[in-house]
């Protein structure tokens, strides 16, 4: 019982705030409104997701806001300039479907090269990505030279401005990614190793788990969810920036908390953490249109997350 | 053996997949349209390049000044999509004009311009002075952003065409200009608001002193 209200306590606070912001401002609860919110968390949901496996394998990222920069940036340099290989005297030309799939590509193998880090050098998560950080801004920049790569078509802007049955491409991207990693994490093995690693490490080592295995796939995953992020952002803009995603990884972590997914691990849910990114879109739309600044923005944001952590514990009965 | 045969069957599927829809085409290097990256965007050579064949081609288009006046003095909006051209979701509106008038004032900046006989005060200003903006690049419409791999290309093309512009039009215009005498030009207008304060100014893309 107690569980249950426990996971109900994000909804409770989402009903709550959805309906103090439709009194407050007539703009808020309508059609146009929810759809624009939906559009504007899809980009947290897809960093999310992935965060909050990793957060459930008892690691953390905070390198995603960097790799969706250069994974959006290495798909539009490719879609628009193609690459020379100059050696051979050819170039590939890549279609929307080869950036779509260089851009995810980017983004696994940087999140990989954190799993190796971690588990091969025994760097502490937060250090590794932490490196990782500045290495993926730092290629970001030296691959655009600093500049945006802008106009990358219609087909590949459909990703980000499409709208199939009036619902964007982007809800329907962050839904599908939610509904099968929800379905990952509850209904396959690898789920349960998520869970059993993050819980206690040592005991599903001693158990036969491979954990380092574990642990390389759920960081490669989280970066190659960044990657559709970057992919998402870049669509939505026509264009990519060397600075986009700057700070996301903050929202990210947010959103996996105010969730309910616990910071030491071994707890969490994908559900939970999609009710932490609509929180977290609902806030910033009800404040934009409040016409609260954007500074005391980011103050009351940082008080709702202290407060939804501290909830959350104090419902968990944690010290 | 099962394993085995399901791997078989992946490998085939996606072979087929990639077939049916390639990643990437092989071409030579030098065919490569894909090469801009390669390049060093020379943006005073572009500019000149499309001065030739992408704006002074294009100056025969022109509408006539007064006709756009009128029609902006009536039904701006109706003006703005009939003679204009809006680039994205900016305010801007760029219109093409051709006509002549006789110069009624004149300073380091502006050439006044009276349209029509009979007018006392200037009803258009000529620039013969800095140029800013994008109205030289975007007022034709023949040459899109999406030619360019970077923005920053795309508004180093506007400052040379805006800095051609100066040298080729408006020096020699300048050097030309008196009160009293009469000037034909071609040129373009970029309207930001339809309150604008009037007179206009038109920034010359071809001008004739007699």
């Amino acid at each position: 019982m107690r569980e249950h209200l426990r996971k109900l306590q994000s909804v409770v606070a989402l009903v709550i705030m959805a309906t103090a912001l439709g009194f407050a401002t007539d703009k808020f609860l309508t059609i146009e409104n929810g759809v624009n919110v939906l559009r504007q968390i899809s980009v947290n949901v897809c960093l999310s997701i992935g965060m909050t496996m990793i957060i459930v394998a008892g690691g953390i990222d905070l390198s995603v806001g960097s790799v969706l920069a250069l994974s959006g940036a290495v798909a539009a340099g490719l879609l628009k300039t193609g690459l020379a290989l100059t050696p051979l005297d050819v170039a590939l030309q890549f279609t929307t479907l080869g950036a779509i799939v260089a851009g995810i590509a980017v983004g696994a193998a940087l999140g990989l090269f954190n799993g190796v880090a971690i588990t091969r050098f025994g760097l502490p998560p937060f250090v590794a990505t932490l490196g990782m950080l500045s290495i993926a801004r730092g290629l970001t920049m030296l691959w655009t030279g600093g500049h945006p790569i802008t106009t990358l078509g219609s087909e590949f802007g459909f990703l980000g401005t499409g709208a199939v049955l009036g619902v964007p491409m982007p809800v329907w991207i962050a839904g599908g990614l939610t509904a099968l990693f929800e379905l990952v994490t509850r209904r396959t093995r690898f789920g349960r190793h998520l869970y059993a690693v993050g819980g206690n490490e040592r005991a599903a080592a001693l158990s036969g788990l491979s954990v380092n295995r574990i642990k390389l796939a759920v960081y490669a995953l989280g970066g190659a969810l960044a990657g559709v992020a970057g992919l998402l952002t870049a669509a939505r803009l026509d264009s990519a920036t060397p600075n986009a995603g700057f700070g996301y990884e903050l929202d990210s972590i947010a959103a996996v908390v105010i969730g309910g997914t616990s910071l030491s691990g071994g707890r969490g849910t994908i559900i939970g953490t999609v009710l932490g990114c609509l929180i977290i879109g609902v806030l910033n739309n009800g404040l934009v249109l409040l016409q609260v600044s954007p500074f005391w923005q980011q103050v009351v944001k940082g008080f709702v997350i202290l407060a939804a952590v501290a909830i959350d514990r104090a419902s968990r009965g944690e010290d | 053996m099962t394993r085995i045969a399901i791997t078989a069957g992946i490998l085939v599927l996606g072979a087929g997949l990639l077939w049916r829809y390639p990643l990437f085409h092989v071409v030579p290097l030098g065919q490569a349209a894909s090469q801009e990256r390669g390049e060093t965007f020379n943006a005073k050579d572009r500019a000149e390049e499309y001065w030739r064949a992408r704006i002074i081609p294009h100056l025969a288009d022109a509408h006539d000044v007064a006709t756009v006046f009128a029609s902006l003095a009536s039904d701006p909006e109706q003006a703005r999509s009939r003679f204009g051209r809006t680039v994205g979701i900016g305010q801007s509106t760029f219109f093409l004009l051709r006509g002549e008038g006789t110069i009624v004032s004149f300073n380091k900046n502006r050439i006044g311009v009276a349209l029509s006989d009979g007018t006392s005060g200037p009803n258009l200003l000529i620039s013969i002075g800095p140029v800013f903006g994008n109205a030289v690049r975007d007022t034709t419409g023949a040459i899109a952003a999406d030619e360019f791999s970077r923005s920053s290309d795309f508004n180093d093309l506007a400052a040379e065409l805006n800095l051609l512009v100066e040298n080729r039009v408006e020096q020699p215009l300048a050097k030309q200009a008196k009160v009293g005498r009469r000037v034909r030009f071609v040129g373009c207008i970029e309207l930001r608001d339809d309150k604008a304060a009037r007179p206009l100014t038109l920034i010359p893309l071809e001008a004739y002193v007699e």
